[in-house]
Formats: C-alpha cells, sequence, structure tokens
C-alpha cells in the first residue's frame, strides 16, 4: 500500500519545485495539439521535446513529457470523433461511437464525454498506481510469451468476432491486417513481401496504414457531400452542449470505473498498452450492455469505455516503467530515454531508493488529469469548429495533412503510398461490408503475436502440453472463449434460424 | 394486376475482392513458405492465412447461396462509385508526382482540383485555396516541426 512518509515527502517535493507545475500546461496544449493532428502522435511529440528537458531537473522533465503523454491522450480523441480518423492507436475505439454522435450533430457532447472519461481514466489510473506499485511490479514479471500471445489473439479475435459484419469477414479482415503486419525484414532475418523493395524492409508502418484504412477510406466515401453534419441546425457548437456530454459522462461512474481499471490493468503489461486497452473496454462495455446494437452507431457508453481505458493505460504503462524499467508502448520507451537522460534507470531498486520521487511523479500526474479538465475545454471549444467547415475544402485539406504527416512519420515516400494504398483498400473493405477496424487491429498487434508464438514455441519445444502448467494462459483463454462464444453461438443460431 | 418481382442482382463485387483478398493471402503464405529455412519463418503466416482463406471462401459461399435462395435482405448497395473513384485516382496522381515536383506545387495542385472535382468553379475560390492551404501546412511541417519535405518552390 502507500508508503505515508515517502507520500509526505513527495508532496513538499512537489511544492517546493515551482517548475515542476509551470511545465504541466504547456506540455498539455503540446499534447492535444499533436494528438489532434492526423498524422501526428504523442510518441513524435514526446521525441521531439524530448531534448528540451535536457537542461530541465528530473522531476519537472519527466512531468512534462507525461503532460504531453496526458494531452496527447485526449487529443486523439478529437478527430477520431469529428473526422473519424483516430489521432492515435489508442483512439482507435473512440471513433467506434464518437463518430457516429458528430454526424448526428452530437459532436460537442462527445467531446464533452470523452474529455470527462479522459480526466477521471487518467485519476483512476494514478490512483490504481498509487496504491499498487510496490505489489504489481512481482505480477508483471510472471507473464511470459504464451501469456502475452493469448492477450494478442484476443484483442484481434475480440474485435473480428464483435463487430456488425459477419464472423467471417470480421475475421478475414483481423487476418489481413496480422498478414500486413508482417511484411518486411522478420526477427529471424527473413524479407517478406518486399518484392525486393529496400523501403519495406521495416515493414508497412503503422501510422500511415491506420491512417489510409481509417481517414482515407472514409473520406473518399464522404465525396460529393456537403458537411460532416448534413443539418445546419445541429452545427453548432455551444458550451452547453460540452457540459451536457461531460454530465452524462459523470451520469455513468461505473463504466467509467470499469473501462479505467481495465485500461490501467492491461496498460500495464509491456507491449499492450492502449492499443489493446481501448478496445478491450469497448468490447466489454458493449457484452455487458442491455443495448449492444446500439454500440458503433453513437452509444456514449462506448465511447467512455474507450476513452477511460485509453486514459487510465498512462498509469498503468508508468507501472513497467518505474517497476521494472520496461516501456509499455512507444510513450513510454521516450520517458525512458528521459530518464537515461538523467542518469536515473527504472526498476525495483529505484522504487525502494526514491520512494518520494515516485510518489511526486505519481500526484503530479494526478494534478494535471484535473488541469486537462481546463486545459482539454477551451480547446474543444476551438476543435468543435470543425463540423462546420464545408467537406468540400476540409476533404482536400485533411488528405493533404495525412499524406504530409505520413511523410513526415516515415522521412520517405513509402507512407503516402502506404496512405493511398491502405486508403483504397479500406473503401473496398466498407463497400463490402468489412470491419475495418479489425484489420488495423491485427496490424498493431501482429508483430507482437508473431514475436510471442514464436518465443513459445521455442520454449515448449512444440508441445502444446507446456500450456496445462501455466494458470494465468489458461486463465486468459478461458476468459477468451467466454468472451467471444455467446456471438458465435448467437450467430449459428440465426443463420440456421434463416435458411429453415 | 400483374405483380413484378425483382430478382436480386449476382453479388459480383463482394464475390470478387473475397476471392481476390482470399488469393492474395495464398500467394503470400506461399511465398513465405517456399523461402522458409525453418518452422519460424512461417509459424504464424501460414496456418492465420488458412484461417483466412476459410474465411473468405465461407462469405463467398454463403453470398451465392444467399442469392441463389435470394434471401439476403441487405442486397449490396448500388451507390455510385465514381466520385469516390476519381478522388482515388486524384491522390494517387498527388502522391505519385510529388518526388517530381515536390510537395509544395504537388499540393498546391491537388487542392485545386481537388476543389474543382467537387463542383467548385469560381477560379479565384479555387487557386486561393490552394495557395493559402498548401503554402500553410508546408512551411507548417518545414518550419516549425523541423521536417524535411522535398519542395520545388518553397
Amino acid at each position: 500500500m502507500i508508503n505515508a512518509e515517502a507520500f509526505h515527502a513527495a508532496l513538499s517535493l512537489l511544492g517546493n519545485t515551482p517548475a515542476a507545475w509551470l511545465v504541466v500546461p504547456p506540455g498539455l496544449i503540446i499534447g492535444l495539439f499533436f494528438g489532434s493532428i492526423p498524422g501526428l502522435s504523442i510518441s513524435i511529440a514526446m521525441a521531439v521535446f524530448l531534448p528540451a528537458t535536457m537542461y530541465m531537473d528530473f522531476l519537472p522533465a519527466i512531468l512534462f513529457l507525461t503532460a504531453i503523454f496526458t494531452g496527447g491522450g485526449f487529443g486523439g480523441a478529437i478527430p477520431a470523433i469529428m473526422l473519424n480518423i483516430p489521432g492515435t492507436s489508442s483512439s482507435v475505439a473512440t471513433a467506434f461511437d464518437g463518430y457516429p454522435m458528430a454526424r448526428r450533430g452530437e459532436h460537442a457532447q462527445a467531446l464533452g464525454i470523452g474529455l470527462v472519461a479522459s480526466v477521471l481514466g487518467t485519476l483512476v489510473g494514478y490512483l490504481l498506481l498509487l496504491f499498487t506499485v510496490q505489489s504489481i511490479s512481482q505480477w508483471v514479471l510472471r507473464l511470459g510469451p504464451t501469456e502475452m500471445l493469448v492477450v494478442a489473439i484476443w484483442g484481434v479475435t475480440l474485435i473480428a468476432v464483435l463487430n456488425d459484419a459477419s464472423i467471417s469477414k470480421g475475421i478475414a479482415a483481423g487476418i489481413l491486417g496480422i498478414l500486413i503486419s508482417t511484411i518486411g525484414y522478420s526477427d529471424a532475418g527473413q524479407m517478406r513481401g518486399t518484392f525486393g523493395s529496400m523501403y519495406l524492409l521495416d515493414g508497412i508502418p503503422v501510422i500511415p496504414a491506420l491512417i489510409g484504412f481509417f481517414a482515407a477510406s472514409e473520406l473518399f466515401n464522404l465525396v460529393g457531400k456537403r458537411y460532416i453534419v448534413d443539418d445546419s441546425s445541429l452545427r453548432v457548437v455551444r458550451f452547453r452542449h460540452i457540459l451536457d456530454g461531460m454530465g452524462q459522462a459523470t451520469s455513468k461512474p461505473f463504466q467509467l470505473l470499469r473501462g479505467g481499471s481495465m485500461g490501467a490493468l492491461i496498460g500495464a503489461i509491456p507491449g499492450v498498452g492502449a492499443s489493446i486497452a481501448n478496445l478491450a473496454a469497448y468490447a466489454t462495455a458493449k457484452q455487458r450492455s442491455k443495448n449492444p446494437e446500439s454500440f458503433g452507431k453513437g452509444n456514449p457508453s462506448g465511447l467512455i469505455a474507450a476513452e477511460s481505458a485509453n486514459s487510465s493505460s498512462e498509469g498503468g504503462s508508468m507501472i513497467t516503467l518505474l517497476a521494472l524499467g520496461l516501456p509499455g508502448g512507444a510513450g513510454t520507451a521516450v520517458l525512458l530515454g528521459a530518464f537515461a537522460l538523467h542518469n536515473v534507470t527504472g526498476g525495483p531498486r529505484f522504487i525502494r531508493e526514491n520512494p518520494d520521487i515516485v510518489y511526486a511523479l505519481i500526484i503530479g500526474n494526478m494534478a494535471q488529469a484535473v488541469l486537462l479538465l481546463v486545459v482539454g475545454i477551451g480547446f474543444i471549444f476551438l476543435a468543435g469548429y470543425i463540423v462546420k467547415l464545408s467537406l468540400k475544402l476540409m476533404i482536400p485539406i485533411v488528405m493533404v495533412l495525412s499524406v504530409v504527416g505520413s511523410y513526415a512519420i516515415t522521412g520517405n515516400m513509402v507512407g503516402p503510398i502506404t496512405v493511398v494504398a491502405t486508403g483504397i483498400i479500406g473503401w473496398l473493405m466498407r463497400r463490402y461490408g468489412f470491419p475495418v477496424a479489425a484489420t488495423v487491429v491485427g496490424l498493431l498487434v501482429g508483430g507482437m503475436a508473431e514475436g510471442e508464438l514464436v518465443r513459445s514455441m521455442q520454449i515448449s519445444g512444440g508441445n502444446l502440453g507446456f500450456v496445462a502448467d501455466r494458470p494465468i494462459t489458461l486463465v486468459l483463454l478461458a476468459l477468451l472463449l467466454l468472451s467471444v462464444l455467446p456471438r458465435v453461438i448467437g450467430s449459428l443460431l440465426k443463420r440456421r434460424r434463416a435458411t429453415s | 394486376m400483374a405483380t413484378s418481382i425483382r430478382r436480386q442482382r449476382f453479388p459480383l463485387g463482394s464475390v470478387l475482392f473475397s476471392l481476390s483478398l482470399a488469393a492474395v493471402f495464398g500467394y503470400y503464405a506461399h511465398g513465405v513458405h517456399a523461402a522458409a529455412r525453418g518452422v519460424t519463418d512461417w509459424l504464424l503466416i501460414v496456418p492465420a492465412a488458412g484461417i483466412g482463406i476459410t474465411a473468405l471462401l465461407v462469405i463467398v459461399g454463403t453470398k451465392v447461396i444467399d442469392w441463389y435462395h435470394q434471401r439476403d435482405a441487405a442486397a449490396e448497395k448500388d451507390s455510385s462509385a465514381l466520385p469516390a473513384l476519381l478522388f482515388m485516382g486524384l491522390l494517387a496522381l498527388y502522391v505519385a508526382l510529388i518526388p517530381v515536383i515536390g510537395f509544395d506545387l504537388g499540393s498546391l495542385l491537388f487542392l485545386c482540383l481537388a476543389l474543382y472535382l467537387q463542383g467548385e468553379r469560381r477560379w479565384w475560390v479555387i487557386t486561393g485555396f490552394g495557395l493559402v492551404v498548401s503554402a500553410t501546412i508546408v512551411l507548417l511541417f518545414i518550419e516549425l516541426l523541423g521536417v524535411r519535405l522535398p519542395t520545388l518552390l518553397l
């Protein structure tokens, strides 16, 4: 539990370090800005501003970078809600219900819901970290390759099976993503699907592919339409609507807590993080809902689950960073770089020797979440005007931003070409009813799944009985089956009734 | 009074798309398996492709059976794909020309043509919009974010 002496020391440390507070608002704004521009990402923002922390003390440096992390977490929700473009991979599930709400003219409410869910999700994540940082560090070490493999398969299966299309289409779409993720040099040094091009040796770049599948394919569909929201009376951004959305989110504390807890727990697993957390929380919210069919059509509960989970996963990923010195994702990898820049090594020893700094980081991040509420309201008020823009102007602007942004990520033409190619594939998939989200999830976890599968094979020697000695793997497998089987059985029964 | 029963059209697009994907899965898995030096090279890819091909064949089979029995309530929509296809072509052309004419001129031309494609005919709106947006985006990335973009004029 909490070390009271270290907790008090942390409070006085924060009180005596004004620089730690001065860097937070600019960090939040930078994060919001980078997160809300499709093609830019939180990790890019953190990497770009990492050198700026060189002349700061350790605590302000880390708080500045985590402020970018926190701001970017919500920033990614803005294009996901307004344009169906997840600004970051952790905002994929945010678009599922956020964008249909925006198209219904409830964009301000959706942004309000997203903001409150983000703020409370971040608070939940760091609260859990506060209470568990000592004990969870030992638990995370028990996850081996077989457990990680099941987690990756779970991520794809959930989204492939729990969608509105047929299960077969979901599976085919998920596998398309997994196969795309294997293009390039494998861990074992084999060239796959590169057609001899040196540009593909590093594989298909994930963020440009994500932009293509989600954004470009949707923009192609919008060509010819005048506005995102057809009804002009609904294209109004009112402060009242934002507050209304915030009220809707706070009226569902259980959903916020469930999404936040799931996000923090999944975020604590290295290499999984927010990308899976938001999808898993979304799938759980859909399963538990009395109206699962309303998910994907603008159900605020889906938005709450996705945003609270991806924000709380930040706290979860900090557990592994602080306790084990392992980065949970790209953002925490940059934080690890900042640790190195200040000659600090994360791990059990760091927690034991510097409990005041650990607690100061946690408390500082909780304060950041509260500040995000203030900074975020102003930011979404500006962002809300996106729906007032004519699509005739917006489609070309977003397309150019996506192409230039993807070039900035890859540093060559592979990024823009990926946007075009995946945009066309995504458009065809949408036209024939394949869930594009399943492909994106397959793409995100495919590399991890292959690595863990190979490691599991090497450790077990190909003996499947090896899994029987791993109780956590068995529990995860049981959870996977329990979450997927009801939908599979329901679908088979529906088909049988239709044929009889 | 005569009643007309309208027969559903064969879902050609859906079937062709599914079969094409299955062929791509098969081709990729075969290529990886043929070049593999050990089982770990294809451990994920071949089984995944197999499951994918099976799922795609199930989709094709279901579509054909549903069409045969005229059962698919949500038959393929016939919405016109022409505007989307034209826009895709324009985007592909834009990306293909970037290495030659740079992001500045390429973006300017793309923005102007995209606006024209969507029905804008006022030349001053087209050129003004193209100039302002392309210059702003390209300069934002070059000057503020320090990205080295290939350009022709800026």
